[in-house]
């Protein structure tokens, strides 16, 4: 019964609270990099441009990361090369076709529609003589600048063909692109390297530099307040510590007892949140791992505040000579 | 009273400190969130001030046959007609001629400032540099600002014998100072190029069908007007030049189609005026292709980024506040020790208020501290708004205890179990 009174309700709401903050967070950088790569024409930002002046050998050789490879064919048409990531542009309707769909398909914008032929109920768009199933549209429900796009896949390229090409090499991290680019330029000195394409509301925005600083002003926030609440908490408790030490109980007991408490507290906050989340649209229930992540950062982190407080009251007893050494 | 600040301060060291970095941090994401907002807004709205209710036409030469091309330079008019025809086409009075071409220029690699830029330059004498051709309008039109030096005046579209004025993109901006003087080679002619400014980071403009071409790893030529010539070779150079002047986009207010009408007359008008006569229109509204996905995007980004801000905003204010009422309710046991020792309730109010303003104003002085020199983020308006909000805080949080303080017989606190000096 100890546990419900106003003050532990109030401190479950004040970590309730960081929780959805921190999970507020996680969720818009989400949108963050879907509008910037909606304005990117579906390029992430750490895409570079690869051009080879000799025949192109390199596409299928195996690299340990994953990555996404295409050719521009003209303005608003591309071809996928390679790969390797579980990439997952927005999809309107229908789906992206992996290694093992066989056949010449294509992913296009809203706008691309307008100029696939239709085969016996199947859309198909034409390019250079061939026909490509049409299996998804790509986009959201407003317009955007890669309505127009049309992604072609299951493009049989000789090397001959892509030589003097730009070749885009993507990935969602830094480090893969850092990675797969290294391999090829040190294997095939030939090959030149140019920077990518970066437009849309990443660069017009300064997006990455500012969600970068943020997302880490955010996370410090969220450890600074969980330590302002367990120092209050920690205070609040030090009349009952001493009670207990006069009473003969051990002090690891004390310690035990008191993390106990910050624990379950932590465990009602993220109970809360679990129903709270997804009931006020901060993520939703698809995203119960986020949640769950998050929770046991937050309490892991409640504890181990608490955990570093009985040490400095250590400190703080042992330089006032005092007796009770851990409260 | 500063006392008996500095004794609370020495009592409540890490609570002091704890509070202090929390509401600074507090304020610095406020300020980051602003400077985002309004970066955001910047680059919209100035997307929309290019843009919005303004229809762009290619207006391209028709000579793509080269027999007919040939024929037509054959001509020994052909430079004054091409002059001409450029002439009336910028002095147009129902529309915009923004004459704009991109084209590499030769640079003498043995420059150090070039050499430091490219890293593909050895064994070889000269290196590709990618250059911008624009007149005064497409100057004016797309708002080109500059980070050092100045932009292009009038003046710097007349020719001075070989120097040209010239704007340097961004990514220049290591490498070249205003005033340098560049060697290069330009249409087969040795010519020094001045650098005037530095263009402001991704300037950008409309070319071939995209709103968004960044200017920031161009040199930015001005389309000057070339005195008549003293050499056939000249002459040769010029006819080229004009020819990718003639080349240009047409601007006029987006309508019912009563400008495009008046346009189209005009430009029928100063074909027939100069005796030039082959050219064709691309029709191209920025405000239904990409741009306005663009935008699209730019708003719903704009949305989401406030929402966050006001969210954020809104739960940290909520957390800080409990934390701080939390701090300054313990402290009530010990202000009735005070108040039996003779301490007035108004000294006790102003007590309580002035510890809770000590640590708001120290968080706010840290906070633009971080702001300004940490993260270069010097607006005026996220100052005011964030010494706005750290005094709004301060009341908030100190109205609660201090009402306890006047309404409440203080000895009711001396029960109170979480008594702390």
């Amino acid at each position: 019964m100890r546990i419900i009174k106003p003050i532990s309700i109030l401190t479950i709401a004040l970590i309730v609270l960081l929780h959805l903050f921190l999970l507020l967070f996680l969720s818009y950088s989400v949108e963050q990099t879907l509008y910037d790569e909606l304005s990117n024409r579906l390029y992430s930002e750490n895409n570079v441009v690869l051009v080879d002046n000799q025949d192109v050998e390199w596409v299928n050789i195996h690299i340990e990361e994953e990555y996404r490879l295409f050719v521009e064919l003209t303005n608003n048409c591309r071809a996928l090369l390679k790969n390797t990531s579980s990439w997952m542009p927005p999809m309107i309707s229908g789906y992206i076709p992996n290694a093992g769909d066989l056949g010449l398909k294509a992913v296009v914008g809203k706008n691309a529609l307008n100029s696939v032929v239709e085969i016996e109920e199947k859309k198909y768009f034409k390019f250079q003589s061939c026909f490509y199933e049409i299996c998804g549209v790509v986009g959201v429900e407003y317009p955007t600048s890669c309505d127009d796009l049309i992604i072609l896949f299951g493009v049989d390229f000789s090397p001959h063909d892509l030589r003097g090409m730009e070749l885009i090499l993507d990935a969602d991290d830094e480090r893969s692109v850092s990675a797969v680019k290294n391999i090829i330029t040190s294997t095939f000195p030939s090959v030149s390297l140019f920077n990518g394409v970066l437009k849309g509301s990443a660069r017009l925005t300064k997006g990455s530099f500012f969600y970068q600083l943020l997302e880490g002003e955010a996370m410090i926030l969220v450890a600074l307040s969980l330590m302002s609440l367990m120092k209050y908490l920690h205070e609040k408790k030090k009349a009952t510590r001493y009670t207990y030490c006069i009473l003969g109980v051990l002090p690891h007991k004390i310690i035990i007892r008191e993390i106990a408490g910050v624990f379950v507290l932590n465990l009602l906050a993220v109970m809360a949140v679990i129903i709270l989340a997804p009931l006020l649209n901060v993520v939703g229930f698809e995203q119960f791992n986020l949640i769950l992540v998050v929770g046991m950062s937050v309490t892991m982190f409640s504890c181990l505040s608490k955990v570093l407080l009985f040490v400095l009251d250590s400190f703080s007893s042992r330089t006032n000579k005092g007796t009770m050494r851990y409260i | 009273m500063f006392r008996e600040l500095y004794f609370y301060l020495r009592h409540n060291k890490m609570t002091a400190f704890l509070l202090t970095c929390q509401i600074s941090l507090y304020l610095v994401l406020l300020g980051t969130f602003m400077a985002f907002t309004s970066e955001i807004h910047y680059g919209k709205s100035n997307l929309e001030n290019i843009y919005e209710n303004k229809a762009i036409y290619h207006l391209l030469d028709g000579y793509f046959d080269p027999d007919e091309f040939s024929n037509f330079r054959d001509r020994s008019d052909a430079l004054e007609i091409l002059k001409e025809y450029y002439h009336e086409l910028d002095s147009a009075s129902s529309f915009q001629y923004l004459a704009m071409f991109n084209q590499d220029i030769s640079i003498d690699a043995k420059e150090v400032a070039v050499n430091s830029y490219s890293e593909s330059t050895d064994d070889v004498e000269h290196i590709n540099v990618r250059s911008f051709q624009m007149n005064l309008q497409a100057h004016d039109y797309f708002m080109l600002d500059v980070s050092e030096g100045r932009a292009f005046v009038s003046n710097d579209f007349e020719d001075k014998n070989g120097i040209l004025p010239v704007l340097l993109g961004n990514s220049f901006a290591d490498y070249y100072k205003v005033g340098d003087e560049i060697s290069v080679s330009f249409y087969q002619q040795e010519i020094t190029l001045s650098v005037v400014g530095i263009l402001s980071e991704n300037s950008l403009l409309y070319f071939n069908g995209d709103p968004e071409f960044y200017l920031d790893d161009y040199f930015i030529l001005p389309y000057v007007n070339y005195a008549p010539p003293e050499t056939e070779y000249e002459e040769e150079r010029q006819e080229i030049i004009y020819f990718s002047m003639i080349n240009g986009y047409i601007s006029i207010p987006e309508g019912d189609g009563e400008f495009t009408r008046v346009m189209m007359a005009e430009v029928e008008a100063i074909s027939q005026k100069t005796g030039f006569d082959n050219y064709l229109f691309i029709g191209s509204n920025p405000n239904t292709q990409p741009y306005r996905g663009l935008i699209n995007v730019m708003n719903a980004n704009y949305n989401l980024v406030k929402t966050i801000f006001i969210l954020s905003f809104v739960i940290n204010a909520i957390v800080i506040s409990l934390i701080l009422f939390f701090e300054q309710k313990k402290r009530l046991p010990a202000f009735a020790i005070h108040y039996l020792h003779g301490a007035s309730i108004s000294i006790l109010a102003k007590r309580l208020i002035s510890e809770v303003l000590l640590i708001m104003l120290l968080s706010y002085a840290l906070s633009q501290i971080i702001l300004s020199s940490v993260l270069n983020i010097n607006s005026i308006v996220p100052q005011i708004t964030l010494f706005f909000t750290v005094v709004v805080l301060a009341v908030v949080v100190s109205i609660l205890p201090i009402s306890n303080i006047v309404r409440k017989p203080l000895v009711v606190f001396l029960n109170n179990e979480e008594g702390s000096m």
